[in-house]
């Protein structure tokens, strides 16, 4: 806006200064036209004095001036003819000009002629003498009209500075004003910046210090986590111990009381053979029948709570034990683990294939513990009716290496996948032996590896395990002690 | 063989696991005075109690790790630590396999390390052969 208006007020002075110039030369231009013009007067002047001297003297001399004049006045009145076509004196000018120069010519012929009388009385008739003061009368008003034309262009371009100067002056002022304003919105925009910049450094303070809050927090809780972790194992590590010492009772003492009732049984039948007679009924089927599978269900329990609490007791372990991640070769070790499991393979006639084998940064133990489970439950539940095949394959995806254990097994429901990964659980028929470890164990370790596992499958298809983990790892989450 | 009899102290809190380890140790022909103790500290009492004299006694020690007073791996130590009994033989008796802890009592001076299996013929196996090994065992003098 300011801008526009300057911009007008800055025309507005080129033009006005334009105009100032062309009255200027108008004024020059004027006084020129007046200069000529009294000069016209001067030559008629000296023409006539130039007569008169030859008239007096006869002295050839006395015509040179007149010559002059003669030869310039035409050319003069032609050079200011344009100027002054509009000026109603300039042709009665001219006109009284020639007349007296054809006056003085004429008595100068005579005079040459030795006609002196007669140019004499041209002379005294007069005529000559008018014609002259018709010039200077014509001469002074064209003069006079000239200066006014003068006075009035130079009183013009005096006014058209003064109105320069005040259009130039009106410019000043705006650009200060201008200026001003600039200025000031630069003063505001400063503070406004200022105040922006104390804003955002406000904003980042702030940011750093729920950072700060977040980071503590985090701490605070990862600490919790894993206090609760570390309690948790030894929890699992106590209860074990602890429910192994009662176990221990009742797995001895059956043992005792299997022995003794055999020891006994064998007295009764041996008594009875000596002696003869028979064994009633109930006590017949209360030894050899009810005693021996009594026992035999207490020791199928004991072994199996000896089994389960020895899996936690190992888990247990395990979730304690220091994981170290190193550059692993991949290839050599699948390589190292398909072939513990190879004999079973061929065994069940199944092809084992090992595929792509990109590198990772992890724990050794616990990536050969992941697949050596993993390869053992695809030999494991195979489909009997084809031959079995179970691949290998690995692939980076951006920061994570991604393994896939594929089988064409008997597969598994959608409703079990994530059931297959809890402890103590197992799904589909019950048909091989397992306590359902195998799989928590995995997914335990893939965690503390910083990664995860899933499986999809097709029941009656095949399954497939996927172990994401990252290429490298950050810090393992390694329970002290 | 030594005319002064080796005197057994079995430091066991179970009750069961005690009559257990008793009965194996009779089977197997062992018919030395077995004295039991149900926790560290009437156990470190009577090994440290007595005089200088029956001190030199010869003893072995069955112990358990896991006590309601004190750890097994204590009485170790302090039976390893003492001039006169750090001769003594100790065969611990535990129902962990744990490596770290196994390691850490043969570190003590532990001369036998049994893990009570729960398949409880290998135990009654173990502790039997023990018994043969206390049968044929001379307990070396002390001092």
């Amino acid at each position: 806006m300011g801008a526009v208006v300057l911009g007008a007020v800055v025309c507005a002075s080129l033009w006005l200064s334009i105009r100032l110039v062309r009255d200027l030369q108008q004024a020059a231009r004027s006084q020129e036209i007046r200069a000529q013009t009294i000069e016209l007067l001067e030559q008629v002047t000296s023409a006539e004095t130039g007569q008169r001297g030859f008239l007096l003297t006869g002295k050839d001399s006395y015509l040179q001036s007149f010559r002059r004049a003669k030869q310039a006045l035409p050319r003069m009145t032609a050079a200011i003819g344009p100027e002054l076509a509009d000026d109603p004196d300039f042709r009665p000018l001219r006109a009284a000009i020639e007349d007296k120069l054809g006056e003085l010519e004429r008595t100068i012929e005579l005079a040459k002629a030795g006609r002196h009388d007669e140019a004499l009385a041209i002379v005294q008739s007069d005529f000559g003498e008018r014609r002259m003061q018709d010039v200077r009368t014509l001469v002074a008003r064209i003069a006079e009209r000239e200066r006014g034309v003068l006075v009035h262009d130079i009183a013009a371009s005096g006014r058209g500075a003064a109105f320069v100067a005040a259009v130039d002056a009106v410019a000043f002022v705006l650009l200060v004003l201008l200026a001003g304003v600039i200025a000031n919105g630069a003063r505001r925009s400063v503070r406004q910046l200022r105040r922006a910049q104390e804003a955002q450094q406000l904003a980042y303070t702030e940011l750093a210090a729920g950072r700060e809050r977040l980071e503590q927090t985090v701490q605070a809780r990862t600490a919790e986590l894993r206090r609760a972790n570390e309690e948790i194992q030894r929890f699992a590590y106590i209860v074990s111990h602890d429910l192994r010492a009662p176990l221990l009772n009742i797995i001895g003492f059956t043992s005792e009381l299997k022995n003794a009732t055999g020891r006994l049984h064998e007295f009764v039948e041996l008594n009875l053979a000596r002696e003869g007679g028979e064994l009633p009924a109930e006590v017949r089927e209360a030894c050899e029948a009810d005693l021996p599978e009594a026992i035999r269900f207490i020791e199928a329990s004991t072994a199996k709570m000896d089994r389960l609490i020895r899996a936690i007791l190992q888990l247990s372990r395990e979730g304690r034990r220091v994981l170290v991640p190193e550059r692993l070769d991949m290839a050599t070790l699948l390589d190292g683990i398909a072939d513990t499991v190879r004999h079973q393979a061929a065994e069940s006639g199944a092809e084992l294939v090992i595929g792509r084998t990109p590198p990772l940064v992890s724990d050794r133990w616990a990536m050969e513990q992941i697949f050596s489970n993993l390869l053992e439950n695809a030999i494991k539940y195979l489909n009997p009716s084809r031959p079995g095949r179970i691949s290998i394959d690995g692939v980076r995806e951006g920061t994570l290496v991604v393994y896939s254990v594929r089988d064409n097994g008997r597969g598994i429901a959608g409703r079990d996948l994530e059931r297959i990964f809890e402890l103590f659980r197992r799904a589909g028929p019950q048909d091989v032996p397992g306590e359902g470890i195998g799989l928590a164990h995995v997914r335990a370790l893939a965690r503390r590896l910083g990664g995860t596992i899933e499986c999809s499958s097709e029941l009656g298809v095949g399954s497939c395990f996927s172990l994401r983990l990252p290429a490298v790892p950050g810090p393992m989450e390694n329970v002290p002690g | 063989m030594n005319a002064v009899p080796v005197t057994i102290l079995l430091i066991e809190d179970d009750p069961g696991h005690a009559r257990l380890i008793e009965k194996n140790v009779r089977r197997a022909g062992v018919t030395n005075e077995i004295r039991h103790f149900a926790d560290g500290t009437t156990a470190l009492a009577h090994l440290f109690g007595r005089g200088e004299v029956s001190k030199s006694d010869p003893v072995l020690v069955l112990l358990d790790l896991n006590l309601p007073d004190m750890s097994g791996t204590d009485i170790l130590a302090r039976i390893k630590e003492d001039a006169m009994l750090r001769r003594t033989p100790v065969i611990v008796l535990t129902t962990t396999d744990d490596r770290q802890e196994v390691q850490r009592c043969y570190d003590l001076g532990c001369n036998v390390y049994i893990t009570k299996p729960v398949e409880y013929d290998s135990f009654t196996a173990a502790i039997r052969q023990l018994g043969l090994f206390l049968t044929v065992m001379q307990v070396p003098e002390s001092g």
